[in-house]
């Protein structure tokens, strides 16, 4: 008894201290992910009313003036540019969801034949970057070398597709995200309680009646907010239209700002300008898009596990798989076959389908060069070493956060959450324009080195990591780790022997899945990279800038060859648990 | 167990508080537990027992009021002291039985004993006597995720055993097991907990599994103690109306006081116009309107014809549940019950019978309780 009494005391001081230190680690993450996430979103609001560029330890205050705003907007050509951005991206927009709800509807609430082949071949365009559809694109389309158009000539076809077009660029746009489309669709469609359908059609309701009804109302949320998503996603859009629409003249707001900052003279206040527009129209679509799932959520249903009753497609059935199969397949396979081919080839002259197909001229040479060649070299090592930085670093973030956020009570950690999802909303080209201002302008030795792309990566990366983390965290349940507190164990051996261990195989995926997303990412790493840290998707467009198209289709199959590779082992590590993770633009 | 009887702790609630933004869950509560004792917070969901639970082992932080353990204060927070769980010494069974599933039947149990740095020879025999206490001896390799329900919650409890803990505390243990496991485990766990000499805490909302398992019995609702005593006391002796419709399945009427009589008796007039005789444990006077409580099984019928005095009744609805017969009758235009045990003398439905109130059973409920 006197012994328990005589440890009172020096258990009070220690608790007090115990009581803080939740308190002292939440304001640390605060602040790192202010400095991470808002700081340059600041920094770059800021400079874009200056009238000087960004220079190190100089932030002249008394020039502030609305003068870039007002230049650019009476800039020649502005409206157009706004409305050629807006025009690709709503008819992207409706191709994407067409595509994807179309294709999410067969798979999960049909009996088409192969309807989980299906679904995986629907996803797969998520997985490679847009920069490389891009790319395949141009080869198989463009108006004159274009492949598509070679095999019409060979056969006579009186047809031309321009690729380096308003429809082409949405075309493209639809096929890279429509697997957005299709996610958030097909978990509307899977969630869905059977039952509110069967009670249509046990009224008396016909299949069709029921569809129009019944189902499409239900999904109605999940279609406009991926609508949303897919726009908010394209009008930020680089990869797409620097490859296609620069060549037909098709110029959109992305593109401007990294000509307004590539060519002479760099006009950065004036590109941050643009910036602060576009990310102000993002900012509102995806409050908008939270809006409408907050007020329309009743449709995200009851779990009930209840597996609907399938749609019968009878005499379509055949016809319709067959349909779907050969358009997705086209979309997926054609452009990743085109790449092969040029990448195969010994050199790059062809001008009839005979001359494309000459034995004689193919090999695996391309593929050695390539590896070989000290730029690619380079390049490739310092995707490795970025990546490998944002996993690291990102992990251990995300992991406490989304600890705070999902298994805390401490106030302020809302907070915390919000700032880390505010990402979604940041394109990754003002992300990177914002470190770009507050690297330079505070010189700590972070531009010009990995380090910055490191940092806006674990930024740009923050919503997707602390949403796929806190999934399996709440997998665990709580009691699993209040035992261990009562067993003795305090905090930090709860985490390492319970909390850990059990998330293990979760956080892993999430690793495997963001060294991916990090490996293809162009946008954000697009002003702060250096010669010497030049990453792989760059240094990719680069050498596309420049004609070297046989070298670029080799790098585009081996960054896709590797990212599909990291996304398949990611999904074995997971088997199954958890929910899918979805990557951002 | 002699030495381990002494070192048992008792526990001590004094004025608890616990807010969840505006909801009061836990509003002032107070009570102790002995030495070796076994108390049982009882109430239906939301009212408050889990929570008391929670604060006792420290996994919640009390707004007002102070816990002791063995008479050291674990939790003040007008003195900013609060002990976390760790560092309490109390074991724990959950609900959900929260086996690790990363880990070995003897891996889990062990687990108390590693954070310890209990040693080899000493964790090995630890680990196992207490396997075989909860008789799941030569299970200890065994992967968690591979046992039965019943067998975690054997585990769950090995593991809250291991390190001899001041205190003992329950979670609804039994509420994820069927019926039959349920019952088996119930007995095992009194039985168990006598052995050993355990002082604990043990929450549920099953009033058959308190009235079996408590040494006394802590009724809880909206976040308040109701009324703690011996499950039979509480039984004969329910303080509330809500403790009377929630311990037993009682006849509970409301009468008027109609005149006080010697022998703590008083005669009660019924809304129906008749009238009867009940016991006053509590001070009433003529005139109030007071809760009169009487046991089914406490009542008897008999056939109208073979029974002189008792009430005139009708029977509405006859029920046969095996050792019992449970009536459903008419009692001038109240719905009463009356169990009767065994299959003599049924009396058939639509017939008229005789209610006999013995007055020692009819007891009024306290004045507060309205």
């Amino acid at each position: 008894m006197s012994a328990a009494a005589d440890t009172t005391s020096d258990q009070r001081t220690q608790s007090r201290a115990a009581a803080m230190a939740p308190y002292g680690v939440l304001a640390v993450l605060l602040a790192v992910v202010s400095i991470l996430i808002i700081f340059p979103v600041i920094v770059l609001v800021i400079g874009s009313f200056l009238s000087e560029p960004p220079r190190a330890l100089h932030f002249d205050w008394s020039g502030a003036t609305p003068r870039n705003y007002i230049d650019l907007i009476h800039s020649p050509g502005f409206a157009d540019l706004v409305g050629t951005t807006l025009v690709a991206a709503v008819f992207g927009t409706i191709g994407a969801v067409a595509i994807g709800a179309i294709s999410a509807w067969l798979a999960i609430r049909t009996d088409l034949p192969g309807r989980r082949g299906v679904e995986v071949i629907s996803l797969l365009p998520m997985f490679v970057s847009p920069l490389v559809g891009a790319f395949a694109w141009d080869i198989l389309a463009s108006p004159h070398a274009g492949l598509i158009n070679l095999f019409a000539r060979g056969l006579h076809l009186p047809i031309t597709v321009n690729i380096y077009s308003m429809p082409g660029i949405a075309f493209v746009f639809s096929i890279y995200y429509a697997p957005y489309a299709f996610l958030l669709v097909s978990a509307a469609l899977r969630n869905m309680d059977a039952t509110l359908e069967e009670a249509s059609i046990m009224s008396g309701a016909g299949q069709v009646r029921t569809m129009l009804k019944v189902t499409l109302p239900l999904v109605s949320p999940a279609l406009l907010s991926a609508s949303l998503l897919v726009f908010v996603l394209l009008i930020s859009l680089f990869a797409i239209p620097a490859v296609l629409g620069e060549p037909g003249d098709i110029h959109v707001v992305a593109v401007r700002i990294w000509d307004l900052i590539g060519f002479a003279p760099p006009k950065v206040n004036q590109a941050s300008a643009l910036g602060v527009l576009m990310m102000m129209v993002t900012m509102s679509l995806v409050w908008l898009q939270h809006r409408v799932m907050r007020h329309r959520s009743y449709v995200t249903v009851s779990g009930k596990g209840l597996r609907p009753r399938p749609v019968e497609l009878g005499i379509f059935r055949w016809p319709l798989a067959m349909l779907v199969f050969l358009f997705l397949l086209t979309n997926v396979l054609m452009p990743y076959a085109a790449l092969l081919l040029i990448a195969l080839r010994r050199n790059l002259y062809y001008t009839s389908l005979a001359t494309l197909f000459d034995p004689s001229q193919f090999g695996v040479a391309r593929f050695q060069s390539t590896l070989s060649d000290p730029v690619v070299r380079a390049s490739l090592r310092n995707s490795l070493a970025v990546g490998l930085g944002t996993v690291l670093i990102g992990t251990v973030l995300y992991f406490a956060v989304a600890y705070t956020v999902s298994r805390t009570r401490l106030r302020g950690r809302r907070v915390l959450d919000t700032i880390m999802v505010l990402p979604v909303a940041i394109p990754g080209l003002i992300i990177g324009l914002g470190y770009l201002w507050s690297w330079i302008t505070i010189p700590v030795g972070l531009y010009g080195t990995l380090w910055i792309m490191i940092l806006a990566y674990v930024s740009q990366f923050a919503p997707q990591g602390v949403r796929s983390i806190t999934g399996s965290l709440v997998q665990i349940h709580n009691e699993l780790e209040e035992s261990s507190r009562l067993s003795g164990a305090g905090f930090l051996y709860t985490l390492r022997r319970i909390v850990v261990p059990l998330s293990w195989p979760g956080i892993v995926a999430a690793m495997t899945f963001l060294l991916a997303l990090s490996f293809r990412e162009i946008s954000t790493a697009l002003f702060l990279y250096t010669a010497d840290t030049q990453v792989f998707s760059v240094t990719m467009f680069d050498l596309w800038l420049r004609g070297s198209t046989d070298v670029v289709a080799a790098m585009a199959l081996i960054q896709t060859a590797i990212i599909l590779t990291l996304v398949v082992l990611s999904r074995l590590i997971r088997a199954g648990r958890g929910p899918t993770l979805t990557p951002g633009n | 167990m002699d030495a381990k009887e002494q070192m048992s702790a008792k526990c001590e609630v004094q004025g608890l508080m616990k807010r969840f933004g505006s909801h009061v869950a836990v509003n002032n509560i107070s009570f102790s537990v002995n030495q070796g004792e076994f108390v049982v917070l009882l109430g239906p969901s939301g009212c408050g027992k889990t929570t008391t639970l929670r604060l006792i082992a420290g996994l919640e932080k009390p707004d007002e009021g102070t816990i002791a353990l063995n008479g050291a204060t674990v939790s003040a927070p007008t003195r900013h002291l609060f002990v976390p769980p760790e560092r309490r010494d109390i074991g724990m069974v959950f609900q959900s039985y929260a086996i690790w599933p990363h880990m070995t039947v003897f891996e889990n149990v062990a687990y108390p004993l590693r954070v310890r740095r209990i040693g080899q020879p000493d964790l090995r025999e630890k680990v196992t006597r207490v396997l075989d206490l909860v008789g799941l001896a030569g299970q200890a390799t065994r992967s968690a995720t591979a046992l039965s329900g019943g067998q975690m919650q054997r585990v769950a409890l090995a593991r809250a055993l291991v390190f001899d803990p001041a205190l003992l505390l329950f979670d609804e243990p039994l509420s994820n097991l069927d019926l039959k496991l349920r019952e088996g485990l119930r007995i095992e766990l009194k039985n168990l907990q006598r052995r050993t000499g355990l002082t604990s805490i043990y929450v549920t909302h099953d009033q058959e599994e308190a009235v079996e398992l408590a040494d006394r019995i802590v009724i809880m609702d909206h976040g308040e103690i109701i009324q703690i005593g011996a499950p039979l006391d509480i039984y004969i002796r329910p303080k509330t109306r809500f403790v009377a419709e929630f311990i037993s399945s009682a006849n509970i009427f409301e009468a008027t006081v109609l005149d006080l009589l010697d022998g703590n008796l008083c005669r009660l007039g019924v809304d129906g116009g008749h009238e009867l005789h009940a016991t006053r444990e509590e001070p009433v006077s003529i005139g109030d309107r007071v809760d009169v409580v009487i046991h089914p099984e406490d009542c008897t019928l008999a056939a109208s014809d073979a029974s002189t005095g008792g009430h005139k009744a009708r029977i509405v609805h006859r029920q046969f549940q095996g050792t019992s017969t449970r009536y459903t009758i008419d009692w001038a235009g109240l719905p009463f019950c009356v169990v009767a045990l065994g299959t003599r003398d049924l009396i058939g439905e639509g017939t008229d019978a005789v209610l006999h109130l013995p007055v020692e059973s009819t007891r009024i409920l306290p004045r507060q309780a309205r």
